[in-house]
């Protein structure tokens, strides 16, 4: 089945791309340290924002797609600096946190946008990240694809024999018993990964 | 007479109180044969493969290769008895095909070199070389078998226990990993219910039922015993009609 949500957009040929992903992690946490730290100077972090603008441009990663990651996190950038206005000149602060947040946020989107995941991984091993975070990351890419696989067989075995006539309440209960057997399910392949782990000499952490 | 590499005797396990699984399960392997397990469905065959591993521990004595199975000599039996699974996707965790077969060497503690030299002759073994950078999503399920054995060879064991190798594969699939197990020169136990595959591969079979070795022998005797076959829920394959 087609999956389009992580390493869409990843392989594409951009100067982005082709960066060594040990860079690309260390420039991206050092822009994210030095957004986050910088004074709350409207026109400083608006030039953060033109150059992670920028950087979006030169990723050729579509402004459509990042617009979209964008808004998923929308909800909680406005919540955090929506905060800020509770206070004497609140409304400056919070613009300034306003666009220090979704700069932040764009530059994390390029990042994994432009890099395949488990490239992404490697660098962050070679940055010294312990081997059972990557290792969990690592399973976490690894079986959401599967599980969407399986929703979707799920729902599809439940559209076939579904009554179109069937309210709102049923279907919402319907749709809680497919979440519920996919839960199951995922804790048995869960115990059954662990298994063949195991059987691989798997002993609480990846040898180097 | 050849080397005893697998020793079991009174094994006996259940999974909850009160329904046995395993009922006094007597076998012995011999080093470099091919051995068969077929049976109904829940007659308990992957319960015993996952036991050769000590992945479950029931009550009994397990040999493997002259060590006791403990807690102590779990390391060394992991290494030396390689468990493929049923489903692929169970046994393929790791992003990268490449990733996935190097996993059982970083785990024997093997160095970089050592790691790589073993993950190549493994993707060779079971011709999968131009997929290592793949995503294990993204394979056939053919491919998907072939990386998980490639995952255990890799490990260099010295018994290779199967469960179900070639459920689901389309013929040719099939013809191809039977052609690629038939070249491996280790110890094999394959559980299956390709019985034509038994006939070609196997030099002995057993026969399991709720729980129990209720036949076992050369694969041309007891898989042309009908009344024996036909009890136990299996038929006599077309070739030996």
């Amino acid at each position: 089945m087609k999956h389009g949500f992580i390493d869409t957009y990843a392989h594409l040929n951009s100067p982005l791309h082709r960066l060594p992903v040990k860079v690309k992690l260390i420039l991206t946490f050092a822009f994210l340290l030095l957004i986050a730290l910088s004074p709350r100077q409207l026109w400083l972090v608006s030039l953060y924002a033109g150059t992670v603008f920028l950087l979006a441009c030169i990723s050729r990663v579509p402004f459509k797609f990042i617009l979209t990651r964008i808004i998923e996190a929308l909800p909680a950038i406005l919540f955090l600096s929506g905060l800020s206005l509770f206070q004497k000149n609140g409304c400056a602060v919070f613009l300034v946190y306003l666009v220090k947040a979704l700069a932040a946020v764009t530059l994390m989107i390029i990042l994994t946008s432009s890099t395949p995941f488990s490239e992404l991984l490697n660098g962050l091993r070679l940055m010294g990240m312990p081997s059972l975070i990557i290792l969990l990351l690592s399973f976490m890419y690894r079986y959401v694809f599967l599980l969407e696989d399986e929703f979707l067989r799920t729902k599809r075995a439940y559209q076939l024999r579904a009554n179109p006539r069937i309210n709102k309440f049923t279907q919402v209960r319907v749709l809680s018993n497919i979440v519920g057997v996919l839960f199951i399910r995922t804790y048995e392949r869960a115990e059954r990964v662990y298994l063949a782990m195991c059987a691989r000499g798997f002993n609480g952490e990846e040898g180097n | 007479m050849a080397k005893k590499v697998i020793e079991i005797k009174n094994l006996n396990f259940s999974y909850s109180q009160g329904v046995e699984t395993l009922t006094d399960i007597n076998l012995e392997v011999y080093e470099a044969e091919t051995l068969g397990i077929i049976g109904p469905n829940g007659a308990g065959k992957s319960t015993l493969l996952l036991h050769l591993d000590g992945l479950l521990n029931g009550a009994g004595n397990i040999k493997i290769c002259d060590r006791p199975l403990s807690k102590e000599n779990l390391t060394f039996i992991r290494q030396k008895v390689g468990l493929v699974f049923q489903d692929p996707e169970d046994q393929l965790f790791m992003p990268t095909v490449y990733e996935d077969v190097a996993f059982g060497p970083k785990n024997q503690g093997l160095g970089k070199q050592a790691t790589e030299e073993r993950v190549r002759s493994a993707l060779e073994d079971v011709e999968l070389t131009q997929k290592k950078d793949c995503l294990s999503h993204h394979l056939s399920l053919g491919e998907k078998k072939r990386a998980a054995i490639a995952a255990v060879l890799s490990m260099a064991p010295e018994i290779l226990v199967l469960d179900e190798p070639n459920s689901n594969l389309d013929p040719r699939t099939r013809r191809h990993l039977i052609e690629l197990l038939s070249g491996f020169g280790v110890t094999k136990i394959i559980a299956t219910h390709d019985l034509e595959m038994v006939l070609e591969l196997c030099n002995r079979v057993i026969i399991l039922d709720q729980g129990r070795i209720v036949g076992q022998g050369r694969p041309k005797e007891i898989l042309s015993d009908k009344s024996l076959l036909e009890s136990h829920g299996l038929e006599v394959p077309l070739s030996l009609t």
